[in-house]
């Protein structure tokens, strides 16, 4: 029996002191294999096989350049990227700093990952499938999973394969700008002394890359989420020009006023009326009610974006107020590159006004979490106008991004919104509505086009 | 990567203790991290260091004397400790733990305190006592300082465990090496290398290639060896 081993206690780091570690055997499976710096423990394949020997080789690597707490959540929070995209990132500077201390990581697969791939393609798991081509890029598993995710879903794989080959030339032009010993550096980071330098300065950017493709932040309610935006295309992919917008934080408005009032039509089923138009209640309903009586109903949901582009002033949105008497109105603007500052906060809730109409931010940032959130508080039926010039814009710099144009053209089909641009299209679709006209589904600004591009 | 190496706390010890005066201390720990080495140079060493090394079969002959056929006649050769007696030297006494029981017996009172300690020469009957200056360093690989006889460890009032290669070894090895040799020292079982191995593992490769000189000196770990200082050379 093979009794190979690691011999981690051979490595020196500049931000610890070397010592001797223990080192159990374990099997080359997939998730085997880990190590752990502060307690300098480690478990690697003991077989005399290449798999082996790249998967002991893999975490001499960690135990060499990887931080030694592992990912600081803190860090993950400080610099803005997720805790799973840095432990992806770094697996990736990690099998690539193994491959240029001269072990061939082609060889680091163990069979699953095009099985693994196939799940992922046919659940059209995004997020998932970008860490993973991210934990394998640069190796053979990476193909093999990509094959995986090509037999059931071929432009989620071709979407795969820019982010693969994107990874792939960031290293090289990271080997360029700097070299293998600033890459696999121990020194303390300059900002950041708790993880070593080399980490700064390669895997948190490709940890951001890996976010800014991604579609999904599972923590925010509120946030994109995959049904709603669709798989970037090609062009973001490479350059990971991908917007995301702010997360959603909701500031409560004291509501002293009530105003009270009707707010649109809406048609109920009757059992007296002169035109049948529900005659498949003859069968199923007990009361057989087979006509409609209109009534005007109470809510309805505007949103207003509130960001400087908008130029708003209270008696705008006074005005919007007392022509929605008894709907749901939101605000919303993000302080752009904020964090924490709160960016919607709901102005009339279905009777009860605030007396006070807060600042907007300077930005839009919020645009989709905020279309989320206006959808979470509208009943069955009720008309949605969102008031908007349309140009909606991502979180850190205000900058408009196509994913997030197609993102909000997904949100206003799904939930039949009407946007206007101002507030004077906004009083006219509200008198509209209180006429009992439904209200089209409408785009304005950049949207319009890129609705027409997309349809 | 910059190669500094701070003194590790055993040696620290080591040294405060000689220079301190402290006449009686054994250096114990695995072996190949140069306690013998620490005993023959550290500390006041100008009268000089005679070094025992015991062994079961070892006589009362290395420590106190001999009579040694010189042409016609006998000659007597003073041992090791009666040497270091006179001169106020220090005697390094390897592995005594391995030395027979009647052997044992006489290092005892010869590393006994200077007020009692005293030998009569069987051919002149002069009464040897040890001189000012005269120290004793033991080293011995046991791990455990309950292996050793409690009328030794009487005698030596300070016993310090030496886990680390000394720095000044260290820096005698080719930078890439530093690390590995101070971390391998206390290493379990078969991660453990001696400063000797990495001595003659860098000499060797400067001669023949990487592999070979692994083969030659770590034998079945060369493999594991070699991936270790490839995955080293990376920063």
């Amino acid at each position: 029996m093979s009794d190979r081993t690691a011999f981690p206690e051979w490595l020196s780091r500049d931000d610890t002191a070397t010592e001797s570690w223990v080192v159990s055997s374990g099997t080359p499976q997939r998730g085997d294999a880990w190590t752990d710096i502060t307690n300098r423990r480690m478990r690697v394949p003991g077989g005399d096989d290449e798999v082996s020997r790249v998967i002991r080789a893999h975490e001499m690597v960690h135990a060499k350049v990887s931080p030694i707490r592992g990912v600081p959540t803190d860090l993950a929070a400080e610099v803005d990227v997720s805790p799973e995209a840095l432990v992806v990132a770094e697996e990736f500077r990690v099998n690539m700093l193994a491959s240029q201390a001269g072990f061939d990581m082609d060889e680091l697969r163990d069979g699953s990952e095009k099985r693994a791939g196939e799940l992922m393609g046919k659940n059209t798991a995004w997020n998932d499938a970008v860490r993973a081509v991210c934990a394998m890029a640069g190796t053979k598993a990476a193909d093999d999973f990509l094959r995986g995710v090509a037999s059931q879903n071929k432009e989620m794989a071709d979407n795969l394969r820019v982010v693969h080959r994107e990874l792939k030339k960031r290293w090289k032009k990271a080997l360029r700008d700097h070299d293998v010993d600033k890459l696999s550096s121990t020194e303390p980071a300059r900002f950041h002394a708790s993880v070593p330098a080399g980490f700064m300065r390669f895997t948190v950017p490709i940890a951001k890359y890996l976010d800014n493709v991604s579609s999904c932040d599972n923590e925010d309610p509120y946030a994109s989420d995959p049904g709603d935006s669709p798989i970037p295309d090609g062009d973001a992919l490479k350059g990971g020009e991908v917007g995301r917008f702010a997360k959603l934080v909701e500031r409560t408005l004291p509501k002293p006023k009530h105003v009270d009032g009707r707010f649109g039509r809406k048609r109920k089923p009757s059992a007296i009326g002169k035109h049948p138009r529900r005659i498949d209640r003859m069968l199923t309903d007990p009361d057989k009610r087979i006509f409609d009586k209109r009534s005007k109903s109470k809510g309805g949901v505007i949103l207003i974006d509130q960001s400087g582009s908008m130029s708003l002033d209270d008696d705008d949105i006074w005005s919007i107020i007392e022509h929605a008497p008894g709907c749901v109105i939101i605000g919303y603007a993000h302080e752009t590159g904020s964090e924490g500052v709160p960016n919607v906060w709901v102005l009339a809730d279905r009777g009860r006004v605030v007396d006070n109409i807060p600042y907007g931010n300077s930005g839009n940032g919020v645009d989709g979490p905020a279309v989320r959130f206006a959808a979470s508080k509208r009943r069955k039926g009720e008309p949605f106008v969102w008031v908007c010039d349309g140009i909606v814009t991502d979180g850190l710099r205000d900058s408009q991004y196509t994913n997030l144009d197609l993102e909000c053209i997904q949100l206003v089909r799904k939930h039949g919104i009407h946007m206007v641009p101002d507030v004077s299209g906004a009083v006219d679709a509200l008198k509209r509505v209180a006429s009992g006209s439904r209200l089209p589904i409408q785009y304005t600004g950049t949207l319009v086009f890129r609705a027409t591009d997309v349809s | 990567m910059s190669i500094t190496i701070d003194t590790p706390k055993c040696w620290q010890d080591v040294e405060s203790v000689l220079n301190a005066g402290i006449d009686r201390v054994i250096l114990y720990g695995p072996p190949g991290t140069g306690k013998t080495y620490a005993g023959l140079h550290y500390g006041n060493v100008e009268s000089g260091a005679y070094r025992i090394i015991c062994n079961e079969d070892m006589t009362s002959a290395d420590i106190t004397g001999y009579m040694k056929p010189s042409g016609n006649e006998w000659k007597w050769v003073d041992g090791q400790a009666v040497k270091a007696w006179d001169r106020g030297a220090r005697v390094v006494a390897d592995e005594i733990n391995l030395a027979s029981g009647d052997v044992l017996s006489l290092m005892l009172a010869m590393f006994d305190t200077p007020e009692s300690a005293e030998w009569e020469h069987p051919e002149t009957g002069h009464i040897h006592r040890p001189q000012p200056g005269f120290s004793v360093v033991m080293t011995t690989n046991v791990e455990d300082m309950d292996e050793l006889p409690q009328a030794l460890k009487d005698r030596f009032p300070v016993a310090i465990r030496i886990d680390k290669p000394h720095p000044s070894a260290l820096m005698t090895l080719s930078p890439d090496l530093r690390n590995a040799a101070m971390a391998s020292a206390d290493a379990d079982g078969s991660r453990r290398f001696s400063m000797r191995a990495f001595k003659a593992f860098d000499t060797l490769r400067k001669s023949v290639d990487d592999t070979d000189a692994a083969r030659l000196i770590f034998g079945h770990r060369s493999s594991d060896i070699l991936d270790a200082i490839r995955v080293e050379s990376l920063a």
